[in-house]
């Protein structure tokens, strides 16, 4: 019922739209990322002002996440997009959903740097955390470069190292009680760290959601509930049965 | 212009709508009962309630798939009238709290399973507040989803009363454990992970209210998410509008 001429009108705004929603969740992504590297340096610096200003700004994490939500449920009554842009529309979506949750972990590292710097300082100096701090702000950031590329072989690879972090939680959480059970006075600081390093894990589960829709946007299929070997294999025979035909 | 096929699609586009409604409910029946026997089989250290926990997760996950894919397809084929969309947005992001809420269960199940077999389960003292809070989590999920199956705004501000009780609970619980942790360093562990059974709990109750939030924004079409509360506890959009 559609004259042709207006069906292209409306693409065109749409991929305009689209073009200006994908802009802001970069720069969301950006800031949370930028959040992040705050919280863990306000951690180890023992730094409690920035860390209560980590926690404080998490607000403009959800603004963001209000805003361009709002804009992708009227980019969708209004612009009918096609199946495959829809799936963009829906990854969108799903991306800062996720990316607001990861503020919420960093807005907790926050609240706890802040008190911890009031303790003394463990003996390792927070070596474990930086090192797990630097694997999951890595990740994030990478996760985030391939969903602005659509990379999806990049996602692949960026979701893999989660099982790397979560190796990681395991042994700094192992080590943890270790140290808590030879000094009993530190079981208080002990059981902040478990928190900070829970957070820190918990965002490297997201960064691998967020990995799962880049996949999901390039290929249409919803990976999320299948382990990654068995996802890049069915996205491979899949790819290969169409270029037979 | 032709009436019956317009008419017709349009039930159908209604039949679809209510039929979504109905699975995310049933969804958010499953992962309360999910929250219940996962607790129930730690403090009982039943095995086997356990493993069945693990196992339905499968069908939550399912759901989640099937209700999400519905969710698109119905966006995709008309362009929806405004609360229609709602609806449709509500549904879709409530799944992915129940989801959510289902992996906590998942979390608590798998606890079950470790402890049963070590021998070691929470310290007894923690009995109580694992069950009272196992219970109102639960509870809160169920009218959770009520009220999305209804649309019954009413009903979601009870759901953010339970979540505050189920938070207090949490605090005076965590309170309590510290005590024992002290005292005790050599059932550390068990300590710990009765630590992130009371945190899951909580996350659930969350995640409740999460669902109950989504309900204010199908009914008012207002997006209460990030509204804070005032330090009364009441929250801010009751004080705004």
């Amino acid at each position: 019922m559609e004259p042709a001429e207006l069906g292209q009108h409306t693409s065109r705004r749409f991929n305009e739209d689209m073009e200006r929603v994908r802009t802001r969740v970069m720069q969301m992504g950006g800031f949370v990322e930028q959040q992040l590297q705050l919280a863990v340096k306000a951690l180890i610096n023992g730094d409690s002002a920035l860390g209560e200003e980590v926690a404080r700004d998490d607000y403009r994490v959800n603004q963001m996440e209000v805003e361009i939500d709002e804009e992708c449920g009227r980019i969708i009554a209004t612009r009918q997009p096609t199946a495959s842009d829809l799936r963009v529309m829906v990854a969108i979506i799903k991306t800062i959903t996720d990316l607001e949750r990861i503020g919420d972990e960093v807005e907790k590292v926050g609240n706890i740097a802040a008190r911890l710097a009031t303790m003394e300082k463990p003996a390792d100096n927070y070596r474990e955390i930086r090192h797990l701090g630097k694997l999951v702000t890595e990740m994030v950031h990478d996760a985030l470069h391939a969903f602005a590329r659509l990379e999806a072989d990049e996602a692949f690879e960026v979701a893999r190292r989660d099982r790397k972090i979560d190796e990681e939680y395991e042994a700094i959480q192992r080590q943890n009680i270790t140290f808590m059970m030879e000094d009993p006075r530190s079981i208080r600081r002990a059981l902040e760290i478990m928190w900070v390093v829970r957070a820190l894990e918990r965002i490297g589960d997201h960064a691998k959601n967020i990995c799962e829709y880049t996949v999901y946007m390039v290929h249409g299929k919803d990976i999320r509930h299948l382990s990654l070997d068995d996802a890049e294999k069915q996205i491979r025979d899949f790819a290969r049965s169409r270029q037979g035909t | 212009m032709a009436e019956t096929p317009e008419r017709h699609t349009f039930r159908s586009y209604d039949g679809a709508l209510s039929e979504l409604r109905l699975a995310a409910h049933s969804m958010g029946v499953l992962v309360a009962d999910q929250v219940k026997t996962a607790v129930r089989a730690l403090l009982e250290a039943d095995r086997e309630a356990a493993e069945q926990v693990l196992a339905r997760e499968q069908r939550i996950n399912e759901y989640q798939t099937q209700i999400e894919a519905e969710s698109f397809r119905l966006l995709a084929r008309q362009a929806p009238v405004a609360s229609d969309l709602r609806m449709i947005l509500a549904v879709s992001r409530a799944v992915t709290d129940l989801e959510r809420a289902g992996d906590e269960a998942k979390k608590i199940a798998r606890f079950a399973v470790a402890s049963a077999s070590a021998k070691v389960g929470p310290s007894r003292v923690m009995h109580r507040p694992l069950t009272h809070m196992a219970k109102l989590a639960s509870e809160s999920m169920r009218v959770a989803v009520d009220a999305l199956d209804r649309g019954d705004a009413a009903l979601a501000h009870d759901v953010a009363r339970l979540d505050r009780e189920i938070d207090d609970e949490f605090e005076a619980a965590l309170r309590q454990l510290m005590t024992v942790a002290m005292e005790r360093t050599r059932l550390l562990r068990p300590v710990f992970d009765t630590v992130f059974a009371l945190k899951s709990l909580e996350r659930i109750g969350d995640h409740a209210k999460n669902v109950a939030e989504h309900v204010v924004f199908l009914v008012s079409g207002d997006d209460v998410r990030h509204h804070d509360t005032r330090a009364d506890g009441v929250p801010a959009r009751d004080a705004q509008h």
